[in-house]
């Protein structure tokens, strides 16, 4: 089984924030389209640790995480197999996230 | 009175006499050139507000008669100057406004209109002008030194942008960091919620100003100052848009009763609509996944235990979370700021004892 693990603020930005791409360099579509999917597709298990990040904007979460159900890239029971989180320094950040993957419809 | 000579009275029934002719041609009487009128007129001052705040009636009225002045008046001369000689109180809220608007005004009319000001009379405001940057704005230089010892001035920070990149604020996040080291976050995410809201929300429409139109004054730009006083943190968010009422959708208007109650005023109408934002959480978009920015700036003042305001138009509200209050204070003024500020503010020393209380570690 290959594991890939993300360090969000190694990888992608301390100020990880917006929606689309049209928002900045570091907004939730980019980090789902360039960072995310490659890494879901190439590898069984994505482990992604949150820790040190100045904060998750709830619209950054929705596009990265729940966008992958949305747009029909992942079932949410599929991301249930293939995602792993590390948030030691803000443990709720985990549930919200997969409130986001769970209530996503697809589109 | 001395008598006329015969010549002077002659000359004097000539020239009336002439005068009244080309008043009748309706062609405009020339002047005679003297030295008195070929000076150079004096640029037009405008004198700011005693009090740059928002949160009384007064000071809200005043603020919003003033920039509307000041948009006025710069797009007609070519020298503007703000009189800062009256004021005597700065607020975060009334002063990031200003800041904003003077900022716009500047990218806006580059070249067209030189506006300047004058130093402010009180010391203390001059420094928080100088510490914030607007003295530079307005082309002036600075005369005094702000030190840690200017307890009321030295921690106020300012930021501007035009994405959703909480990077063009690290400055001021970074002095959060400090000043509340475990709870930082909380207030992150309540900026980028704004920074959110303000680039996809509020600038939809023209603001309709008299500057709209100028592709620099309908920049989706942001404006944002931190502040520590008395032990308490205040962050300050603004932007020149439509405003959150304009922002919603029309039907919202209709729900809120407004239009059986023609005799509302603007300003209840503006403070009903901004508080169905906040108690819905429902945006102009109205799709199941958004929504949930103006929620999400509250819980970042309801998780500290601190105050929300939001000023937006003509209207506001202020909900007040200490010591589990859920208070709500509605706003509704008589003229509308045209466009939105946020205000968080914090007190330092609760939140520190409940993160103490907490056993959350004080630095990261």
């Amino acid at each position: 089984m290959s594991v890939a693990r993300l360090v969000v603020t190694e990888r992608f930005s301390e100020y990880p924030a917006g929606r689309y791409r049209a928002d900045g360099n570091f907004s939730g579509e980019v980090f789902r389209e360039d960072l995310l999917i490659p890494l879901l597709q190439q590898h069984d298990l994505v482990e992604i640790d949150l820790d040190g990040a100045m904060g998750y904007g709830s619209s950054f979460l929705e596009e990265a995480f729940g966008g992958l159900v949305r747009n029909r890239r992942f079932s949410s029971q599929q991301l249930h197999q293939k995602l792993r989180f590390i948030s030691n320094e803000e443990p709720s950040l985990i549930d919200e996230i997969w409130l986001h993957i769970d209530r996503a419809r697809a589109s | 009175m001395k008598r006329l000579s015969e010549k002077g009275r002659l000359r004097l029934i000539r020239t009336s006499r002439n005068r009244l002719n080309e008043r009748l041609r309706h062609r405009p009487v020339k002047k005679r050139v003297t030295s008195s009128n070929t000076k150079k007129p004096r640029p037009l001052e405008l004198f700011a507000p005693e009090k740059l705040a928002l949160l009384s009636p007064q000071c809200h009225l005043e603020m919003a008669r003033f920039l509307r002045n000041l948009r006025k008046e710069a797009l007609r001369n070519k020298k503007l100057i703000i009189n800062f000689k009256r004021t005597k109180k700065v607020h975060s809220c009334g002063t990031l406004l200003l800041v904003a608007e003077v900022d716009r005004l500047v990218r806006s009319l580059h070249g067209r209109c030189d506006l300047t000001c004058t130093y402010p009379k009180d010391e203390n405001v001059e420094k928080v002008f100088q510490q914030i940057g607007l003295l530079r704005l307005l082309q002036k230089d600075h005369r005094l030194e702000v030190t840690e010892a200017d307890r009321d001035v030295y921690h106020w920070r300012f930021a501007t942008g035009i994405e959703v990149d909480p990077i063009q604020a690290d400055p001021i996040l970074k002095g959060i960091k400090k000043q509340i080291p475990s709870s930082f976050r909380k207030i992150v995410v309540g900026v980028e919620e704004a920074m959110d809201n303000s680039i996809h929300h509020a600038y939809i429409e023209a603001r309709g100003d008299r500057l709209s139109g100028i592709a620099e004054a309908d920049a989706r730009r942001w404006w944002m100052f931190a502040e520590v006083l008395d032990d308490w943190l205040h962050v300050n968010f603004c932007d020149l848009g439509i405003g959150i009422p304009r922002s919603l959708p029309r039907s919202w208007s209709e729900e809120a009763g407004d239009l059986v109650t023609l005799a509302v005023s603007k300003g209840k109408k503006d403070m009903r609509m901004v508080r169905r934002a906040f108690e819905i959480g429902r945006t102009r978009t109205e799709q199941d996944h958004r929504g949930k920015g103006l929620r999400n700036i509250a819980a970042a003042a309801m998780d500290l235990g601190g105050l929300l305001t939001v000023h937006s138009n003509a209207g506001g509200i202020r909900f007040d979370y200490r010591e589990d209050s859920t208070d709500a204070r509605e706003l509704s003024y008589k003229r509308s700021i045209m466009g939105t500020v946020v205000q968080w503010s914090i007190p330092l020393s609760v939140s520190q004892v409940a993160e103490n209380e907490r056993g959350t570690p004080s630095s990261h």
